[in-house]
């Protein structure tokens, strides 16, 4: 960031929202999200700077989805939001997607992907630089190509 | 395109945490950087490609690098596998 300094201040402005971090948020059944955080700080051995919400069971998504567009929207760095659920057609990935419609409506970037895996989380961890599309591409392509047979 | 040919010799191999400090350490250069075990190559900036190549313990890999700044990318990855990525066995 320190070379965006030397350049005009609109300029700037400019080359700060396209070098931002596309912003990650893991929604799943609980523990999944936490659990998937942990394997990532395990593989990288550091922390990890991805959001994780649990839905517990008996929580009634669809009550948080005025909450979810909010935190969402306060994720955002400028580059969209990366959302990986786990089971597509279950109420965190319907609200995931109502709530991306919403952020789409008020021009902040959101893909949601479902199917998420411990591979998809450590591969757009590697990818983190690029653009929200190509994350998004990366999360699918990265979880398809691990889940095989290994004997 | 200069290559070294490298044998993996911590305990546990290229499992996740070396794969992911091999994949940290190659993303720090700019030349283009592979790795191969048998007849599988992969790009060394990859995690999941590097952990997919499930190279355990002696296994032996090459690593390619093609750039300007290749022969220090594979100086780098030597010490790193020399290291056994830092891990005690």
């Amino acid at each position: 960031m320190a070379k965006e300094y030397i350049v005009g201040a609109e300029d700037s402005l400019v080359k700060q929202a396209n070098t931002a971090t596309v912003a990650i948020l893991v929604m799943a059944h609980a523990p999944l999200a936490t659990a998937l955080k942990e394997v990532a700080e395990h593989v990288f051995g550091e922390a990890i700077d991805i959001t994780t919400i649990d839905v517990l069971p008996g929580a009634c998504a669809v009550d948080s989805s005025d909450a979810l567009v909010a935190r969402l929207t306060d994720l955002d760095r400028g580059a969209g939001v990366l959302v990986l659920t786990d089971l597509p057609g279950a109420s965190p990935a319907n609200i995931c997607v109502q709530a991306a419609q919403r952020l789409n409506e008020s021009a902040i970037d959101c893909a949601v992907i479902t199917g998420v895996n411990a591979s998809m989380v450590v591969r757009v961890l590697s990818y983190r630089k690029q653009p929200l599309e190509v994350l998004a591409q990366q999360a699918v392509e990265g979880a398809r190509q691990t889940v095989t047979r290994l004997n | 395109m200069p290559q070294i040919e490298l044998i993996v010799s911590n305990k546990l191999g290229l499992h996740a945490r070396a794969a992911a400090k091999l994949t940290k350490t190659a993303s720090q250069f700019a030349c283009e950087i592979f790795i191969t075990k048998e007849a599988r190559r992969v790009n060394a900036k990859s995690i999941m490609g590097v952990m997919m190549l499930a190279a355990g313990k002696d296994t032996t890999v090459t690593i390619e690098a093609e750039g300007g700044d290749a022969d220090q990318a594979l100086q780098e990855i030597k010490a790193l596998f020399d290291d056994k990525f830092g891990e005690q066995d």
